[in-house]
């Protein structure tokens, strides 16, 4: 079990839909998984699977419209650690995107689905609900004692 | 330059010049390296020595090339990939397709 040296329960960031705010983005999460006592190595995977999760909206939900809404919610219990993402862009269908097997990937001439693979791989947990018209969230958990 | 292409007999070497290689830069590298294969180079050296961070949509370019490239015959290689982009290498299995070397004269001695 992970030393959980703060107590806060939630904390906000809301930002434009700009690449030049995922660095924003990644010091936000880098110094709440710090404070509540995640090591190096999973900090770095909850890091690299958001910037994916908000590459994706800013690409595809928002269609690189800079003026969008993304906002990131931390939370953590005593099991997890969660990081939520919400978007008011296009709706997503993460059943639509297939199991990633990069050797597959190579053969075939499909493209896509590797971010989605990444944060699958980097978590404990990704959950998608999307309403469509209204807003898309992305979930995305680490255990502290994964 | 985003990218810097070194010329070695037969070989082509691009440096990526980028701290951070993502998707905003993906597609200007997709079509500066496949401008190389559709000139007839068929040995291609992705050089990483710069870049600290990889992305999936920059990963997803690299996988295009060494498509095209394979198709006709020749390879694309990475050398000097730093942790985090080694990890997404490994991550995503990219480790299993593409050659990687740790420095590029490593690289260069492979092709001959």
């Amino acid at each position: 079990m992970k030393t959980k040296k703060q107590n806060f329960k939630e904390r906000k960031l809301k930002v434009k839909s700009r690449t030049e705010n995922l660095s924003a983005i990644r010091d936000f999460v880098f110094n709440a998984a710090t404070e509540v006592g995640f090591n190096s190595d999973d900090i770095g995977n909850m890091i690299l699977a958001v910037d994916e999760a908000c590459t994706n909206i800013i690409k595809h939900a928002y269609k690189s419209y800079p003026d969008g809404e993304i906002i990131i919610n931390l939370k953590y219990s005593e099991e997890k650690f969660t990081i939520e993402i919400i978007d008011y862009g296009n709706s997503f269908h993460p059943e639509s995107v297939p199991d990633l097997d990069l050797q597959k990937y190579y053969k075939q001439r499909r493209v896509g689905g590797l971010g989605m693979f990444l944060m699958k791989t980097l978590m404990d947990e990704v959950k998608y609900v999307s309403v469509p018209g209204k807003y898309n969230q992305v979930l995305l958990s680490k255990n502290f004692n994964s | 330059m985003k990218f810097t292409a070194e010329k070695i007999d037969d070989i082509i070497v691009v440096l990526v010049n980028l701290k951070r290689a993502t998707y905003r830069d993906a597609e200007e590298f997709k079509y500066e390296v496949k401008n190389y294969i559709d000139k007839g180079f068929l040995k291609i050296i992705i050089d990483l020595n710069e870049c600290e961070f990889m992305d999936s949509t920059f990963l997803g370019t690299l996988v295009f090339n060494l498509k095209t490239i394979s198709r006709l015959g020749g390879n694309l290689i990475i050398c000097s990939p730093h942790s985090d982009a080694r990890a997404i290498l490994e991550i995503t299995g990219a480790v299993n397709i593409f050659d990687i070397y740790e420095t590029r004269s490593a690289a260069l001695e492979s092709f001959e």
